[in-house]
């Protein structure tokens, strides 16, 4: 190293002598001259018996005296002045320094003792892997970074100890020859070998071979076992992932409950950002792998949910012996919304049946219910309680008038307010329009009153047993309208709930079959019904059903809508399984679609369902793209992408989001629906982690800069997908300015986009926002429309649920949810045809995403059990060593709480332990065997 | 119970009932039984297998339930029943929605629709919405028509022309829901006004004084509005001509005030005084003094409208004496000798200040901030000839008895408040007694005092108490005399909502709700914010006040 270090050595060790006078600092340069010149005694005889050392090593004058074992042994001295301090790289060790000047002679020496391991004398070959030690260690920092010099000694030495440990010899084991030296010096090994071994890769070896890199690999089994005992799990996975041999960490016996909870959790973050899939999918299995030999099931669970395999679900549930884990975990599949069915013959456990309960949901209007009880917000609201029209404030004198008076009824302020009522009280089973008589109902017009009879499933969502006593009198109404509302509402009330009896199929299978004689609204309503009601099910009687509605094809437009809407209906049933099937007939009912069906304002939500099938599957969508690349219409483009970006939906997949920036750079002004697609695929792509979201703020700038109306069109709605329920304030304040924008849609969409952002928090500063929104567009009917359902998102659930995908500390996307979202925001980019049509019952299956944003804890019976918890904002913990804090700022309060989307929670006594490693939904709690209260002690 | 009869567990809604049945009887009998049990009707009965193994989807009536293998169930069989008793009717009778409305009726529902700002005409805009407010002048309007006699005259035909296209302008205001172009009202005015067209130096429409086009507009019309059918279609209860005591056309019938001039010589003693000289004088509006005094000198401070307009009606001037034989200080005295319906009030802020210190200018025009607070109601007693007085006392009177009367009762009522309502009812038929009396003694005193209780003016109810109630002002925004933005202030008309919201008789709870003009844009707004525009900041504050004769 330069002499540049040694003076920064010698400043910090000056550093300490300046005192409280500032004059002694002339001094302190004067001692630092001194010290240059003047070596303390002990460094003076370090130095000489260094330098005493090099040159019995080198033998110059070939003096028989000094023998090949006394050079040995010297060499043995350097070693171990050399081990005895690189331990730290902090400061620049004093053999080191000392032996620099020296360092090319070494290698002369090494490079002068030539010829093949087994031709050379066994002493002269254990003095040449001994010296390559050396060097090995001196090239770390005086070799020339790109030589890998380090790595190219040591392994020269390794190839000379194989010779030498045959012949018996007792040198050290190459082992111990890694470690020894010290920390710093196995990290930059480490590095080399990366390199080099990409080196190899790329002058052509093959990769899969372990042949090609024996030498290198021998190596990294020491290295990994190293790191990971010393607290360095980190290393070790990067280690394991740029030599492409991950799965050798599960070889390791060093990995026991201390370390295993960094290993996975590094393994799962740093999935994130792998951009080849079959290395995030390498690196999940080997968490999972890992969480599994550790019988953490619940986190083997997630990992698996996280692989989206759902064959691992069986296998863990048997293997876990708790039956509160097994409990814990049902959970868990139920918040995932996987329709997986307990089988009390694999599982054995009494509450077989009790644990399906839990996968279907079936206790979350009860949970739901005593959340809304413990924070006393069980109390109707009116929409007028949410539009507090009282409150708005234009230049002091535009006060509303009194509401009630006898102002003629606006259909469409009253569908607003319909689903104002149906969002804000969902889950309440009480409210104060639909529920007390049904005169409200007939306060509404055609699709409006379909509305309003299905506000009564959202209100009364979850609540199965209870929602159709209720809705049942609305399916024999003289409307069929009413009707129709009715049969969306059993979809709706069944949203994510499991019941035995399958109501929702029961019911509304029969309004579609091929001989009945329903109504257009009717099959329409039942469509979305079943999509609502069986999202993320793949369940194939219902898929029966819908099947042969795709298929249909007399009928014009009707049918075409029809059609469209159960195709969607099924990409939400089927979400992400690539199923063959459903994505057989789509396609093919989509390249077999006449011009003008095409055309059809709703083709983009038969695109859509096939969309999502493949949510998050990454590249399992190729196939399919190019069978949609094949349809000559402008809506392939459009469906291209949208497949495209569904597929990589949540993956952060850099490679992904430039091409989509790439299909933004046209400058296009009508037949940019693709374009749109891409911008809105920019948000899905990134969505959930973090850095990636950011980079994507800083390009939707540039987009609203530069680019056409279309793209700044899908901004907004982009932004939303980033930031669901998630109200951050630079957002809010970049979608208030767009909500002024003079561009109607632009407008239009970023008041949506506000309401999504906020949905479920009763965010005040939304709620200004949004109220004086109403008073600036208070003459344009379609933007108070807008803000009325942006304002029903908002005080969502009273403020109790969130419509954010990602759950499980953000670590599972939940597909259903998300497909809700995507029909919303899809539906925005035509606002015109779809919400502010006659499609607006769409907007409902934004139930799909709905959930409590709670935390509750129950006991070992699943009765509720409230603890006191932290809640606080989470912080990153990945790859810091020891006991991260993982919340900061937090406050404690007792369960049920809320958790907004960047909180997290941890238990705030020890009385209790947790079933669940994340505190979120439902968790199960157990006392805690060593807990002593306070009086014991 | 047969033997080969099954129990099932069924669900229903909270509930959860036992029932067994055959499966030999057949699904309809099951449902008739179910019936029974629950009061669902049997064809709305629809039960849904929860046990595995029963049957598909809905239990269809035509279910073989023979085909279940029902030994192999393991108990309880579990079924879930949907269905209710009750019906959903519609109600009798259907709403109406605003989007089914034709546009004329969806604009009387709506807010009021504005007028489009040509070009610096707030000053038209806002006075316009306060005309479209005086009933009697739009029922005038609808009689007036232009006939060939007017021809002949240029400047009547033209002053026609500006009347006709005011009333288009109002018509259009009532039946369109989006805001007018006032365009073919704003060409006439500058026929008829040359000065409303004038152009600034950059080409641009001048601002104008919303009073200067007020008074334009009521001159114009009183030209032609003058013929008596036209005056009579005015006053919905008729008018006669002692009330009219020689209005000869609407405008003066509306908005004349006659005033009576009482100038006495203040430098003679009382005792051998010159007689004061009367004179009789036609104003269309009251002003409001801010400025204290017209002589300038005099310090008062005005801070209420009523004040102001004391203030305006006296005044010192200088005139010839006969007795002294040189020029003397005179007090003159305004009072108002025949109230009109409307009464236009409007506040001096605007002046000429002289200038005598500098050279570039003689003077500025100046406009005085200082607020002047009004309320919604406007007592003109104080301010007419002792005559009009003497009448309006009467009722004053007689208004004040029946106050005291009431509360008396009231509280009389209070008292007894076992049987509030039949004391109520009794009352009201004693009442109507009263009033009948009262109606018979007024005639009776009416033929007696012919002469006495001569009309305070045309067209102005029965027992008038010189009372007016404020429903439009047009305000002005601005430091500057010469810029600015007129808007107008007018109460909503409580007809359109269906005579709703009646007026009790009882109390003085009112109508609150205003509207406010800015051009195309309206707005609601409420009585308070009316009576917060008196100034005194760099809020909007008002100009112009209307005041209408209270009922």
């Amino acid at each position: 190293m330069a002499p540049k270090d040694s003076e920064v050595v010698e400043i910090s060790a000056t550093t300490e002598k300046k005192g409280d006078e500032s004059d002694k600092k002339t001094t302190g340069k004067k001692g630092e001259e001194e010290a240059k010149d003047t070596l303390s005694e002990e460094d003076k005889e370090l130095k000489e018996r260094l330098e005493t050392c090099v040159s019995t090593l080198l033998n110059e004058n070939n003096e028989a005296a000094v023998t090949i074992p006394i050079r040995l042994k010297a060499l043995d001295m350097i070693v171990n002045e050399l081990r005895s301090s690189t331990s730290s790289m902090t400061s620049v060790p004093k053999p080191l320094k000392f032996l620099r000047p020296h360092f090319s002679v070494l290698k002369n020496l090494f490079n002068s003792i030539t010829g093949e391991s087994s031709s050379v004398e066994t002493q002269m070959l254990g003095l040449r892997a001994r010296l390559a030690d050396v060097l090995s260690v001196l090239a770390m920092t005086m070799g020339k970074p790109e030589d890998r010099e380090s790595l190219h000694f040591k392994l020269a030495g390794a190839k000379d100890y194989e010779p030498l440990a045959q012949h018996g010899a007792e040198y050290k084991s190459a082992a111990d020859n890694l470690g020894s030296w010290g920390h710093e010096y196995v990290r930059s090994l480490a590095g080399e070998i990366g390199e080099e071994y990409a080196a190899r890769v790329i002058a052509g070896s093959n990769p899969e071979e372990d042949e090609p890199f024996a030498d290198l690999l021998r190596m990294v089994d020491v290295i990994v076992p190293f790191h990971v005992n010393h607290n360095a799990e980190a290393e070790a996975v990067d280690l394991l992932i740029e030599v492409q041999r991950l799965k050798n960490l599960l070889k390791i016996d060093t990995i026991d409950e201390k370390n295993y909870q960094r290993i996975c959790l590094y393994l799962v973050k740093t999935a994130d950002y792998m951009s080849d899939p079959d290395d995030l999918v390498e690196m999940l299995e080997t968490a999972y792998e890992i969480y599994r030999s550790q019988h953490q099931f619940y986190d083997a669970l997630r990992v698996a949910l996280r692989m989206a395999r759902p064959e691992c679900i069986t296998d863990l549930l048997k293997e876990c012996e708790d039956p509160l884990e097994r409990k814990q975990m049902c959970f868990l599949l139920g918040r995932h919304r996987v329709n997986y069915e307990v089988d009390d013959s694999e599982i054995k456990d009494e509450d077989a049946w009790k644990l399906n309960e839990y996968v279907g949901n079936e206790k979350i209007s009860e949970f739901f219910l005593k959340l809304a009880q413990d924070l006393d917000v069980m109390d109707p609201k009116t929409p007028e309680d949410i539009y507090k029209s009282h409150l708005a404030e234009t230049g002091g004198f535009s006060r509303r008038r009194d509401i009630g008076g006898a102002q003629v009824d606006s259909a469409r302020a009253n569908l607003a307010s319909t689903y104002v009522n149906a969002f804000v009280n969902a889950g309440f089973c009480q409210d104060k329009l639909m529920t007390p008589d049904s005169e409200w109902l007939y306060k509404n017009k055609d699709h409006g009153m379909l509305a309003a009879a299905a506000s009564l499933g959202s209100i009364l969502l979850w609540n199965v047993d209870d929602g159709l006593t209720q809705i049942d009198k609305f399916l024999y109404s003289s409307e069929d309208y009413v009707k129709a509302g009715a049969a969306l509402a059993i979809g709706i009330v069944s949203s994510g709930v499991r019941n035995e009896a399958d109501p929702a199929l029961a019911l509304l299978a029969q309004y579609l079959e091929e001989d009945s004689d329903s109504s257009h609204v009717m099959k329409c309503a039942a469509c979305t019904g079943l999509g609502i009601a069986y999202a993320g099910s793949a369940r194939e009687d219902v898929m029966e059903i819908l099947l042969p509605v795709v298929e249909g094809t007399s009928g014009g437009p009707t049918r075409m809508m029809e059609v469209c809407l159960a195709g969607l209906a099924l990409g939400m049933i089927y979400v992400g399984s690539c199923d063959d099937n459903v994505g057989g007939t789509i396609v093919q009912r989509l390249m077999e679609a006449t011009e003008e069906e095409l055309n059809h304002s709703h083709a983009r939500f038969l695109c859509l369902g096939l969309a999502l099938l493949f949510l998050g599957q990454m590249e399992k969508a190729d196939a399919m793209i190019e069978a949609l690349r094949t349809i000559e219409h402008s809506i392939s483009k459009y469906a291209v992408l949208m497949l495209e970006t569904a597929a990589y939906a949540g993956s952060g997949n850099v490679l992904k989001v430039q091409e989509m920036l790439h299909q933004c750079t046209e400058h296009l002004t009508e037949d940019a629906e693709h374009q749109m697609a891409a911008v809105l695929g920019i948000g899905l792509i990134t969505m959930g982690e973090d850095v990636g979201s950011e980079m994507a703020l800083r390009t939707f700038d540039h987009l609203l800069h530069y680019c056409e109306l279309p793209i700044k069109r899908a901004v907004p709605l982009s932004l939303a997908a980033l930031n669901i329920s998630n109200p951050d304030f630079t957002v809010i304040d970049q979608l208030s300015r767009l909500s002024h924008d003079p561009d109607t849609e632009i407008a239009q969409n970023a008041i949506i986009a506000l309401g999504v952002v906020s949905a479920g928090t009763n965010n005040s500063r939304v709620a200004g926002l949004l109220r004086q929104l109403s008073e600036f567009y208070s003459k344009e009917a379609s933007h108070v429309f807008c803000v009325r359902i942006a304002q029903g998102l908002l005080h969502m659930g009273k403020g109790l649920m969130t419509l954010n995908p990602f759950h499980s500390d953000g670590m599972l996307m939940c597909g259903p949810a998300l497909g809700g979202m995507l029909v919303l925001l899809h539906s925005c980019l035509d606002l015109k045809s779809t919400i502010l049509d006659k499609s607006h019952y769409l907007l409902y299956y934004l139930t799909c995403a709905m959930t409590p944003r709670m935390l509750i804890t129950v006991d070992e019976n699943v009765d509720i059990a409230p603890v006191t918890v932290r809640v606080g904002q989470a912080v990153e913990t990945v790859g810091q060593a020891g006991k991260p804090k993982r919340i900061t700022g937090f406050q404690t309060h007792t369960t049920p709480v809320l958790l907004a989307t960047k909180e997290r929670a941890e238990l705030g006594t020890e009385e209790f332990l947790s079933v669940s490693s994340v505190l979120e939904g439902v968790v199960i709690v157990k006392k805690n065997p060593d807990y002593e209260t306070e009086e014991k002690k | 119970m047969s033997a080969d009869s099954v129990t099932l567990e069924i669900k229903w809604g909270k509930e959860t009932l036992e029932y067994s049945g055959a499966p030999a009887a057949g699904v309809k009998h099951w449902k008739q039984e179910i019936q029974d049990l629950t009061g669902v009707p049997a064809e709305r009965v629809k039960l849904m297998a929860k046990t595995k193994g029963l049957w598909k989807g809905v239990l269809k009536d035509d279910f073989d339930l023979g085909s279940v293998d029902w030994k192999s169930l393991k108990p309880p069989i579990q079924v879930l029943l949907m269905g209710s008793a009750t019906q959903v009717a519609a109600p009798t009778n259907k709403t109406v929605f605003l989007e089914d409305l034709p546009p004329e009726q969806a604009a009387a529902v709506e807010d009021p629709s504005g007028l489009v700002n040509l070009g610096n005409t707030c000053y038209l805009n806002s006075v316009v919405q306060c005309l479209r407010a005086v009933s009697p002048l739009r029922r005038s309007l609808q009689q007036f028509q232009v006939n060939s006699s007017l021809g002949s005259n240029p400047g009547q035909a033209q002053s026609a022309l500006m009347v006709t296209s005011l009333r288009e302008t109002l018509q259009k205001l009532d039946s369109q829901a989006t805001a007018v172009h006032p365009a073919s009202l704003l060409q006439a005015t500058r026929v008829v006004f040359p000065q409303f067209a004038q152009r600034g130096p950059h080409g641009q429409p001048m601002q104008q004084d919303a009073e200067e086009f007020f008074s334009g507009v009521l001159t114009t019309a009183s030209s032609v509005l003058n013929k008596p059918e036209i005056i009579k279609a005015g006053f919905e209860n008729g008018v006669t001509e002692s009330e009219l005591s020689g209005a000869d056309n609407l405008i003066d019938a509306l908005f004349g005030l006659k005033m009576k001039e009482t100038l006495t010589c203040d430098e003679l003693p009382s005792s051998d005084a010159e007689p004061p000289v009367i004179s009789y004088d036609l104003h269309r509006k009251l002003v409001c003094n801010i400025q204290g005094g017209s002589d300038m000198q005099s310090n008062l401070n005005v801070s209420h409208i009523a004040e102001g307009i004391q203030l305006a009606l006296e005044g010192k001037i200088e005139k010839h004496s006969d007795v002294l034989g040189r020029n003397a200080m005179w007090t003159r005295r305004q009072r108002i000798a025949r109230l009109p319906r409307v009464i236009a009030v409007q506040f001096g802020r605007f002046y000429w200040k002289a200038t005598p210190d500098s050279q570039d200018h003689a003077g500025v025009k100046c406009k005085i901030m200082k607020p002047v607070a009004f309320s919604s109601t406007l007592d003109v007693y104080e301010f007419c000839t002792e005559e009009i007085q003497k009448v309006l006392k009467v009722s004053r009177d007689k208004a004040l008895a029946e106050e005291e009367d009431r509360i008396n009762r009231k509280l009389k009522g209070q008292l007894e408040n076992g049987n509030v309502d039949a004391m109520e009812v009794e009352d009201k038929a004693k009442e109507e007694e009263e009033v009948e009396m009262d109606d018979e003694l007024k005639s009776a005193l009416a033929m007696s005092m012919e002469e006495s209780l001569a009309p305070v003016g045309p067209g102005l109810p029965e027992n008038f108490q010189g009372i007016y109630e404020l429903f439009a002002v047009v305000t002005h925004k601005g430091r500057d005399a010469d810029g600015g933005h007129y808007m107008a202030w007018v109460k909503a008309d409580n007809n359109s909502s269906g005579g709703k919201v009646e007026k009790i008789a009882d109390t003085d709870v009112d109508n609150e709700d205003w509207y406010v003009y800015d051009d195309d844009e309206v707005s609601p707004c409420k009585t308070e914010d009316v009576l917060k525009l008196k100034g005194g900041g760099d809020w909007h504050m008002s100009y112009l006040n209307f005041y209408r004769a209270k009922k």
